[in-house]
């Protein structure tokens, strides 16, 4: 009976569950754009980011003398009172995501728009991925206008052109960052679907976000300890393993095998592996591509999947109200 | 007449000096033979016997026209000098003969006038003859015995056997390639030339390098110290024995490649013998990180003559748990008397098998959708 409904409704549903996409795309980036609350996120992203920038660009004039990868420090040198340019990222991308997400479905729901959007020939597929992907594609505008305001900044105060390579990482830096923002957006897109109430999904987004921020490292000790076997490496290993759950360990991660190309192992590497090692030479970028390309796959399929439950989620729905 | 006097007065001074009393007037060589026509300087000494203290005024009585006469003391020109009693004054006369002036004999009569009494001093200068000019060179050990790295030092003695100083040219003539260097001894600076003083002996050192590719052998270098007028040669004999050299070089001269973690990779080495002897039982070794492997195909060689070139081949295999990135590995050749080794980068890349995995479980987390779209879509 199970079969014959399937086979019923899927006779029902028929056309593209793409029709109508660009349009939700299109109408939700205006929406972004426009909207007070993306142009004070940009606003602060922008301020933080330049200043930075500006520290870190200073410090390395005055101290490196000749350095292969002088651009790339520009992201990873944090001067005193400034944390760097990647760990300011790794701060506010979270907190721009989930602005972007937490009330994309529930304040459509509330404000009884949702109806009336769908009543147009448009899928509820169309409207989530709409959606979804406006979202990134505003992220990846801002992120876009960062990395050449980098590059412009790193041109103007360090007189040095970017080397090809430099490009390179720091482009797939970019897309890897893409990624991290896609995560807490699927995950704030989730807690949208699932509570009515904005506030909920916001309170819901920013504990996820906390208890991976703050307190994840806290949590691994914890649980190593009480699981870990096989002594000191043992219980690293297990260490390790846990803390690589958390979206900001991978993304801290990815981030060091691309910015420092000297990094050629991420995790924990026996002494008798280093011995010969010529330390301090750079990795090609391919390699170091292929050392992150895990945690990137870890990013991406969890995004995928969180989006996968969220749309199962909202599929299910009652909406109308 | 008058001049025997004096003369026999000059001599039988010391003998009656007790009784003798006067002035006197004496230099070391009153008669000089001399091709010079440069400034002559006579040290004249004055000497009061048994006067009482007076002042001498020196004078020259007879002098060839157009030649230039000073007395000079301390530095100054004088023309008298002060003693007191048996006391001496010292004083230098300065003749400037004319320039070219024809050779002759030449009279000159000094006077050396005090109070009461006077003295002449009849000195002659000949032009036109003078001492040779004589060079002698002399190796301390004329052969030397060596291989091609060694650094020949001879020591040579030149001896500048004449009555002037003189510069003297060193030359050597070696074969072709030979780097000849002369140095004063102990001395640092290289020269070419070395002033020698008249009757003195100067001892230079003379290096010899000669060049890498040098076959064994006997040869020789001719020495030359030449000045105006005169020269002196001698004939030194090196003997060079024959040395192996190998020379150890990477695939195409480069000193890099890269191989992939726990899998074997094969380097085609180079062994050369740049020597000017044959090598023989060449063994090759090798330092790598632990848990590396590296053998040598053919493991030794047991002859390769001089410039002589063979192929070996280096099979790498990193360790299974070797981290992405640079690693040094040290490839030496031991043969007799000579070795080489040469330190090559490995680039060691990690399987790609996680490339496949992650592709797989990007597809998984796509499949998931598609069949939530399946199942779900298009409501």
């Amino acid at each position: 009976m199970k079969l014959k409904e399937f086979k019923l409704t899927e006779r029902k549903r028929k056309g593209s569950p793409f029709t109508g996409l660009w349009t939700v795309v299109l109408k939700e980036m205006a929406d972004h754009m426009g909207g007070i609350r993306m142009r004070l996120l940009v606003g602060l992203i922008l301020l933080t980011a330049l200043g930075s920038i500006y520290s870190s660009a200073r410090a390395i004039r005055d101290a490196v003398g000749e350095d292969p990868f002088i651009i790339l420090r520009l992201f990873t040198t944090s001067t005193d009172p400034l944390p760097s340019f990647v760990s300011f990222m790794g701060f506010l991308i979270p907190l721009a995501a989930i602005t972007l997400g937490f009330d994309s479905i529930n304040s459509e729901y509330n404000k009884r728009t949702l109806s009336r959007v769908l009543s147009q020939p448009i899928y509820r597929d169309a409207l989530l991925l709409g959606k979804f992907l406006a979202a990134l594609f505003t992220l990846t505008i801002t992120l876009l206008s960062l990395w050449l305001i980098v590059i412009g900044v790193g041109l103007l105060l360090l007189g040095i052109p970017p080397s090809g390579e430099e490009v390179l990482r720091s482009l797939v830096f970019l897309v890897a960052t893409l990624a991290y923002s896609g995560i807490w957006l699927i995950v704030a897109m989730l807690f949208s679907v699932i509570f009515r109430q904005p506030a909920t999904s916001a309170l819901a987004s920013f504990a996820v976000w906390l208890l991976f921020a703050v307190f994840w490292s806290i949590i691994t000790g914890l649980i190593a300890g009480l699981f870990g076997a096989g002594g000191e490496a043992g219980r690293s290993a297990a260490e390790l393993t846990i803390s690589r759950i958390s979206p900001n360990t991978l993304y801290g991660e990815i981030t060091l095998a691309l910015l420092n190309p000297e990094t050629r192992a991420l995790g924990l590497v026996f002494f008798s592996q280093l011995q010969g090692a010529l330390l301090g030479s750079p990795l090609p970028f391919l390699l170091s591509l292929l050392l992150i390309l895990p945690h990137f796959t870890g990013l991406l399929a969890a995004v995928i999947l969180f989006f996968a439950l969220t749309y199962v989620i909202f599929q299910r729905q009652e909406i109308r109200a | 007449m008058r001049r025997f006097i004096i003369l026999l007065t000059l001599l039988t001074t010391p003998l009656f000096a007790q009784d003798y009393r006067g002035l006197s007037l004496s230099t070391d060589y009153p008669s000089i033979i001399t091709s010079k026509t440069d400034i002559i300087t006579l040290s004249l000494t004055v000497k009061n016997y048994k006067l009482p203290p007076q002042r001498v005024d020196l004078s020259i009585l007879r002098a060839p026209t157009a030649w230039e006469t000073v007395f000079v003391g301390n530095g100054n020109l004088i023309s008298s000098v002060f003693v007191a009693p048996d006391e001496s004054a010292d004083a230098e006369l300065w003749i400037d003969p004319p320039d070219n002036t024809p050779e002759g004999s030449y009279n000159f009569i000094i006077r050396a006038t005090g109070r009461n009494n006077t003295f002449d001093l009849p000195i002659t200068i000949n032009i036109g003859k003078s001492l040779p000019r004589r060079l002698k060179i002399e190796p301390e050990f004329p052969s030397l015995i060596g291989t091609p790295t060694t650094d020949f030092s001879y020591r040579l003695s030149i001896n500048n056997e004449s009555s002037q100083d003189s510069l003297v040219n060193l030359r050597a003539q070696a074969p072709e390639g030979f780097q000849v260097t002369f140095k004063k001894a102990y001395r640092n600076q290289e020269i070419t030339t070395v002033p020698i003083k008249a009757g003195k002996t100067e001892k230079v050192d003379m290096e010899v390098k000669p060049p890498a590719n040098i076959t064994a052998g006997k040869y020789e270098i001719a020495v030359l110290a030449s000045t105006e007028g005169t020269s002196a040669e001698t004939l030194l004999t090196m003997e060079i024995t024959g040395q192996p050299k190998l020379k150890l070089t990477g695939p195409e001269g480069r000193l890099s490649g890269s191989a992939t973690a726990g899998r074997e990779k094969a380097f085609k080495l180079t062994i050369e013998n740049t020597g000017s002897a044959p090598a023989s039982d060449i063994e090759f070794s090798s330092w790598e990180p632990s848990n590396w492997k590296v053998e040598f195909n053919p493991k030794s060689i047991e002859l390769l003559p001089a410039g002589e070139k063979k192929e070996v081949t280096a099979l790498v295999t990193p360790s299974q748990k070797a981290i992405a990135g640079d690693y040094s590995v040290t490839f030496r050749a031991n043969a007799r008397d000579a070795s080489n080794s040469v330190d090559f980068r490995i680039t060691v890349r990690t399987s790609t098998l996680w490339g496949i995995v992650a592709v797989i479980i990007i597809a998984a987390a796509l499949l998931v959708v598609v069949l939530a779209v399946m199942r779900y879509g298009r409501r």
